[in-house]
């Protein structure tokens, strides 16, 4: 091997890669017709690199004239689908021209094929191997040279006319680089030429024929713009593929999100929907925008008659926030109050029935102002047994009530007894000072006055055992409270000194008012004197005392302490004190101490016992005061 | 205090306008009437011989009724006890009349009632201090007596002849006739008859 083997081949291998390249690119794409243009052309230098090295190699005359003959075929090739890469490609050349260099090839292929010597040489007469100047083995061959020569250079003119056209049109239309890299092709082309008929001209024959590079440099010359156009194509492609993935991808995504949206929405609808309270949107005028199935069950009306009607058809009220400082929201019927602020308000159904609500208010601040999301709950059923079970603690109360009045009947009697004893007594010693002659009319009036006064006190008694025994609704006023435990003092005061205990009041002078119901409220300390009273039956007598206390506690509160000196509350009996039906006296039901916590708890107040270090048990309860509860 | 020279009826409850309408209905009777607030008050301030009736009532604060009966009886007072109460009581009721209470009236009172009750209570306290004076005064007649006087009174009631008393007492006869006409003398007894009803009395027959 010497370097004109690797400098050929490497040539032909390049041109050959270069024309694989377009054929490819040609098979996929049949339109792509400069595309197989330029790979014939590029084929073309590849052979024409064999070829020559080929030529260059021989050491016969026949066998060079042989590769002489078969040099033209590469180069026609080469030549022919070159000009009209040109034109196809660039749209540039003239046409007549490209004709021309084409027929003159065909001739010179035609000379080639069928006349008995190659177009260039009429006779070869000899092969001079000479050595390069580097000191390479070269053949060179010498001979007459055949007219057809002229073929060829015709050829070559009309190329040469026709490219420099083509570089010239180029250059105008703007492509000045590739019109440069055209007119570089075809100097090169033409300096190598020139330079080495010029060289073996004058003799100097020791060189190499170069055709091969001058091949080289035309293919990539004019290739050059094209494989920067595929590789520029295949750059795009790239790109738009990847930017065609990017935009699938934001497609998915933007469908992703789309039904994400539509999902939240459909789940917010369900949850609305499926609300167990009824769901009512009003807009910043107060139209109802959206309703659930329960509003239709509450009010009555299908969802189509709710639509864009004001908010006051359901509720007459409006939808009124409990915070005051938004009088704009107010007067269009709005609440933006706090979330979750509940209010009690009556509401309308479509048949005109009035339905007590809990109605809640959720503002909405969206771009079209505040709507208000209102939470309504039918309270129908919270009501009715609310009241049932305030009528069942009355009953209760009452039921309790008699039961202390039966305790205390003997009692009670003798109290009615008392002024209605001393009516009679009085009664019959007027009828005697009257019969007497003269009557004693001065001690009769005395009497008389005596008389009013003791029924006065006997009616007392008995409006005092009505209220007890009163089973009316539950009264609640502004009580005074010293006068309620007075008034349970005479009471019990019979009954008291009848089982031997003594009873001390001891009430604060400053005393606030509270609020209750004066049956209750005298109910629960009538059962605490009396419990405080039994709890000392086993105590002697002089030690039975039990006292009452009332005063202010702290908070608005004012409280009342009944305490004895019995032997206390056992700690096994401390847990069950307040459960009904729990007793630990003989005859009683278990109810008395169960009814009075509930009574106390309905007051807003509290009840609850201890035990007296010095023996005995207190049991207190709170009222709050009336200034407070007002 | 001093004793009433009256017999009184003494008025206890502690009511206070029970005791002001008992107190007219029976000094409308004309009877004296003093009232007492309470029991204690009512033991404090009595005469244990006064004349006259109580009127209790039965059930009152600290010493009730029957209390205040078994408390008068042991300082040795002798005065009719009236019950009246609010409740029929009935043990406590048996109680009281099995210690001597004279009646036992319920509340409200009627009039006729109490005053005939009282009426009937003062009797019985005048009758019992009536019987009371006369034997003192046979007693205090027996006490003048010489002892050969008593034993002539003894023979006289036990219906023995002057003969007879002579013979017992180893007297002569007409000294029994001397000594049975100064003890009828002072014994006050106009009759023999009337002389064994004084012994009777004073409850000396049988001695």
């Amino acid at each position: 091997m010497n370097w004109i083997s690797y400098v050929w081949t490497l040539s032909a291998g390049v041109c050959l890669t270069l024309a694989v390249i377009h054929l490819v690119i040609w098979l996929r794409r049949r339109s792509a017709t400069a595309n197989l243009l330029f790979a014939l052309a590029a084929l073309g230098a590849a052979l024409n690199a064999f070829v020559e090295m080929w030529m260059l190699k021989t050491t016969t005359v026949s066998g060079y004239a042989d590769t002489l003959r078969a040099s033209f075929v590469p180069i026609a090739i080469l030549v022919v689908s070159m000009v009209w890469y040109v034109r196809n490609y660039f749209g540039v050349g003239r046409r007549p021209l490209a004709v021309a260099v084409t027929a003159c090839w065909a001739l010179v292929l035609a000379v080639d094929a069928f006349a008995p010597h190659s177009p260039v040489f009429s006779e070869i007469s000899g092969l001079q191997v000479t050595w390069t100047p580097w000191g390479e083995r070269l053949a060179v061959v010498r001979g007459a040279i055949s007219p057809w020569h002229n073929v060829i250079h015709l050829a070559n003119i009309a190329l040469f006319v026709f490219v420099a056209d083509a570089a010239i049109s180029l250059w105008r239309r703007g492509g000045r680089r590739q019109a440069a890299w055209m007119a570089a092709g075809i100097a090169a082309v033409f300096l190598v030429a020139v330079l080495q008929d010029q060289l073996l001209d004058v003799g100097f024959e020791r060189i190499p024929y170069m055709m091969t590079f001058v091949y080289l440099v035309m293919v990539a010359a004019l290739g050059y713009p094209l494989t920067a156009s595929v590789v520029r194509e295949m750059e795009m492609a790239r790109r738009l593929q990847a930017s065609e993935a990017e935009l699938r991808e934001s497609q998915k995504r933007a469908i992703r999100a789309a039904a994400a949206a539509e999902r939240a929405e459909e789940r917010f609808r369900l949850v609305v929907e499926g609300a167990s309270s009824a769901m009512v949107m009003v807009d910043p005028e107060g139209r109802i925008t959206l309703v659930n199935a329960r509003t239709e069950a509450v009010f009555g009306y299908p969802r189509e008659e709710l639509i864009g009607v004001p908010i006051e058809t359901l509720i007459p009220g409006g939808l009124r926030s409990e915070e005051p400082g938004r009088p704009d929201a107010q007067s269009a019927g709005l609440g933006a109050g706090a979330p979750g602020a509940h209010q009690e308000q009556p509401g309308r159904r479509k048949n005109g029935e009035e339905v007590p609500l809990d109605v809640g208010l959720t503002p909405i601040r969206s771009s079209e102002g505040v709507f208000t999301l209102a939470s309504i709950l039918d309270i129908t059923e919270r009501k009715r047994s609310e009241l049932e079970l305030a009528r069942q603690r009355d009953e209760m109360a009452h039921l309790s009530r008699a039961a202390i009045l039966g305790e205390l009947s003997g009692s009670l009697a003798h109290e009615l007894n008392q002024p209605l004893s001393a009516i009679l007594s009085n009664a019959q010693a007027a009828q005697r000072f009257m019969a007497r002659d003269p009557s004693n009319l001065e001690e009769v009036r005395e009497i008389l006055k005596d008389i009013v006064e003791q029924d006065k006190l006997a009616g007392e008694v008995i409006r005092r055992l009505r209220l007890l025994l009163t089973k009316g609704e539950v009264n609640l006023q502004t009580l005074d409270l010293s006068e309620v435990i007075l008034d349970v003092a005479k009471l019990v005061r019979n009954d008291l000194a009848h089982q031997g205990v003594t009873m001390s009041t001891d009430l604060a002078p400053d005393l606030p008012p509270v609020r209750g119901d004066r049956v209750q409220v005298q109910q629960v300390l009538l059962n605490l004197v009396m419990n405080g009273c039994d709890a000392m039956a086993d105590v002697e007598s002089s030690q039975r005392l039990l006292a009452v206390r009332a005063g202010k506690n702290g908070g608005g509160l004012v409280q009342v302490s009944v305490a004895d000196r019995g032997c206390g509350i056992s700690p096994e009996e401390f847990p069950r004190l307040f459960e009904p039906f729990f007793t630990t006296k003989s005859k009683g039901l278990g109810l008395g101490l169960a009814v009075c916590r509930s009574i106390v708890e309905a007051h807003e107040g509290r009840l609850w016992a201890e035990n007296d270090p010095g023996g005995g048990a207190t049991f207190h309860f709170t009222l709050p005061a009336a200034g407070e509860a007002a | 205090m001093t004793v009433p020279a009256r017999e009184t009826v003494y008025v206890v409850d502690d009511e206070p306008a029970v005791v002001k309408s008992l107190y007219r209905l029976l000094s409308s009777e004309g009877f004296l009437v003093e009232t007492f607030a309470s029991p204690a008050e009512f033991l404090e301030r009595v005469d244990p011989v006064a004349s006259g009736c109580a009127v209790l009532d039965l059930a009152m604060p600290r010493l009730d009724g029957l209390a205040l009966q078994k408390a008068l009886s042991a300082r040795g007072s002798e005065l009719p006890i009236l019950f009246v109460t609010g409740r029929g009581d009935i043990p406590k009721s048996v109680e009281a009349m099995k210690m001597g209470a004279v009646d036992f009236l319920t509340k409200p009172v009627d009039g006729e009632k109490l005053l005939g009750a009282v009426r009937r209570a003062l009797e019985m306290d005048r009758a019992r201090r009536g019987t009371r004076a006369e034997v003192a005064e046979i007693r205090r007649r027996l006490s003048t007596l010489t002892p050969r006087e008593r034993e002539v009174l003894e023979g006289v009631v036990a219906g023995r002849l002057n003969k007879q008393i002579a013979g017992d007492l180893g007297a002569a006869l007409k000294t029994v006739k001397i000594h049975r006409g100064r003890m009828m003398e002072k014994m006050g007894a106009g009759s023999v008859a009337e002389l064994v009803r004084q012994a009777d009395r004073a409850g000396i027959r049988k001695a």
